[in-house]
């Protein structure tokens, strides 16, 4: 018999022993033997003869692994396993958009990169970009630009805006925001948008007057009010 | 000093996995990615109407028929919501059809009309739809409610009084109602309302359910 | 008399783990050193008695680099194989008491016959 032998028979009887556990054993055998070797060689054994005799204290093979394979429990390594696959099941999940991982992506993009879900024609309607950030309730108001013009007679304003949950995880509320001129008053008007669970982009168009310096956009819910005031900038004939 | 690196055991390896499975698990339950609860559900539906807090007040398995699930009624300071909870493995626990009322202190009560899917029953080779109404009584001189359901194509007419007994109250004492009416076999178009009695026996405006927004009579 | 937790392979480990780290061919000779060659275990068998203390949590390994370079498992006891340990000596002092007691008082009786 030889090492390598020796260390075959022993890994032979590991039943319930993983690869990895199973490389760790023979690891553990082969330096015993190699320190037992390398003690008898320092005493003068020549190396074949060093071996044979470490052998012979090293016991029989197959009750020495009989013994390492009992010490191994299998409850453990089930456990183990389990987990294992119930996590990479939960990331796979959500890789794959079931948890909303595309909501977090429409969320981030809201945030870092917001003018990259909007409209050419919308971007042209703004004369000014702006970057005004507004809590209400649990939301994100987002002033991201403003615009001026002047359509048969009559002056109006345009406002592009979008709004997200604070919490990048969340859902955005409902999407209420109401507009008044800078005399206060109701500011009339339409528009359109886009929105997900995660955002909502809105472009409002409303009928001001020729050289009105902001309009306000207002929200309101049980009590709360919140009022942001949105700055406009007028060619100078209008001024 | 010599670095050493830690050789776990099964055991340790096994309460890792588990560790890292349990927060992952908690981490979603708690971002709302992966509901481990209702009461989780509820909170994002609050959130997403931006209601301020409310609580399950009553609760029952779906309809026959309905995909499984709970139906449950939750009231606050500003809403009631009626919901159908759903669970799977792959979701978790998320909302189905769900109906909000808001309640408005200037009004007697404040009620909706919320209608699940309907099933096919194969008998009667007809549709089979379950109505509810629910909501909130404000005005505490409102002894009972009364709801017309009026089927006006199909089905039947139904007329149901709430009073003292079926009111369902919060910690606060608000009084919220929930009317589960009788199914509706082969009903394609209907209208619903509700009518306040007080105690002198006049009666509060009438308020219409259907169409986009309840509406004041 | 009361049924021994662990065996006196295990005792015999644990007693020299509390004094200081070893590896697994450290132990064989310290066992045989400090034992004056009476307890000369079969060195394969070493390890199931360390794998079995490991799991019970009586012992935890690490790995460290030996002064050869390469790397060496070592053993380390841990506050509850402390525990264990305290526990199974008293019990085998109280146990090697009797039994001396019981061969003190036969050995007089013959010497006297």
């Amino acid at each position: 018999m030889t090492r390598q032998t020796y260390t075959q028979q022993v890994l032979s009887c590991l039943r319930r022993l993983t690869e990895a556990e199973r490389s760790a054993v023979q690891a553990e055998l082969e330096a015993h033997m190699e320190d037992h070797m390398l003690a008898l060689m320092d005493l003068g054994y020549e190396e074949e003869l060093a071996e044979e005799r470490m052998l012979q204290h090293m016991g029989d093979p197959a009750e020495v692994g009989r013994e390492l394979d009992r010490q191994y429990s299998t409850f453990w390594l089930v456990v183990s396993r389990a987990a294992t696959v119930c996590l990479a099941l939960l990331a796979a999940l959500a890789l794959t958009g079931t948890f909303n991982t595309y909501y977090l992506f429409n969320s981030i993009r809201a945030r870092v990169a917001p003018w990259s879900d909007i409209q050419q024609e919308w971007e042209e309607a703004v004369n000014q970009q702006l970057d005004i950030r507004q809590p209400v309730g649990s939301d994100i108001l987002r002033i991201l630009g403003s615009g001026t013009k002047i359509e048969e007679d009559e002056a109006v304003a345009v406002v592009v805006y979008c709004q997200y949950d604070q919490s990048p995880f969340g859902l955005v509320s409902d999407r209420n925001i109401g507009w008044l001129d800078c005399r206060g008053e109701e500011a009339i008007g339409g528009g359109g948008g886009h929105s997900t669970s995660a955002a909502a982009y809105s472009r409002r168009e409303l009928v001001v007057q020729a050289g009105d310096p902001y309009v306000t956009a207002v929200w309101e819910r049980y009590g709360e009010r919140v009022e942001l005031q949105v700055p406009l900038e007028w060619e100078d004939a209008y001024e | 000093m010599k670095k050493r690196k830690q050789l776990p055991t099964r055991c340790r390896r096994a309460l890792r996995w588990m560790a890292a499975l349990m927060v992952l698990v908690l981490a979603c339950h708690q971002l709302g990615a992966y509901c481990l609860t209702p009461e989780r559900v509820l909170r994002k539906l609050e959130q997403v109407r931006h209601t301020g807090e409310t609580e399950f007040l009553w609760r029952d398995d779906a309809p026959e028929g309905w995909d499984k699930g709970s139906l449950r009624l939750s009231g606050g300071d500003h809403v009631a919501i009626l919901c159908l909870y759903q669970f799977s493995w792959s979701g978790g626990w998320e909302a189905g059809s769900t109906d909000y009322t808001e309640r408005r202190a200037d009004q007697p009560f404040s009620a909706a009309h919320y209608q699940g899917w309907g099933r096919y029953d194969r008998d009667w080779e007809k549709n089979v739809d379950y109505h509810y109404v629910f909501g909130a009584v404000e005005d505490p001189g409102v002894m009972e409610l009364v709801i017309f359901f009026d089927a006006i194509e199909g089905g039947f007419d139904q007329t149901v009084r709430l009073t003292e007994a079926n009111w369902i109250r919060n910690d606060s004492g608000d009084r919220f109602f929930l009317c589960a009416l009788e199914p509706e076999v082969g009903n394609h178009s209907r209208a619903c309302s509700v009518v306040g009695c007080y105690a002198d026996g006049t009666m509060t405006k009438r308020l219409q359910l259907m169409g986009s927004e309840p509406r004041w009579e | 008399m009361k049924k021994q937790s662990i065996d006196h392979a295990q005792l015999l480990v644990l007693s020299l783990l509390a004094g200081e780290d070893m590896y697994g061919y450290q132990i064989i000779v310290e066992l045989a050193r400090r034992s004056d060659h009476t307890f000369e275990m079969k060195e394969g068998t070493l390890y199931p008695v360390l794998h079995g203390l490991e799991r019970a949590g009586a012992v935890e390994a690490y790995q460290q680099e030996a002064p050869t370079g390469r790397m060496r498992k070592y053993y380390h006891i841990t506050r509850k194989g402390t525990e264990l340990l305290k526990t199974e000596e008293e019990s085998w002092r109280s146990y090697s008491g009797a039994v001396n007691a019981v061969l003190r008082s036969s050995i007089g009786g013959l010497t006297l016959a």
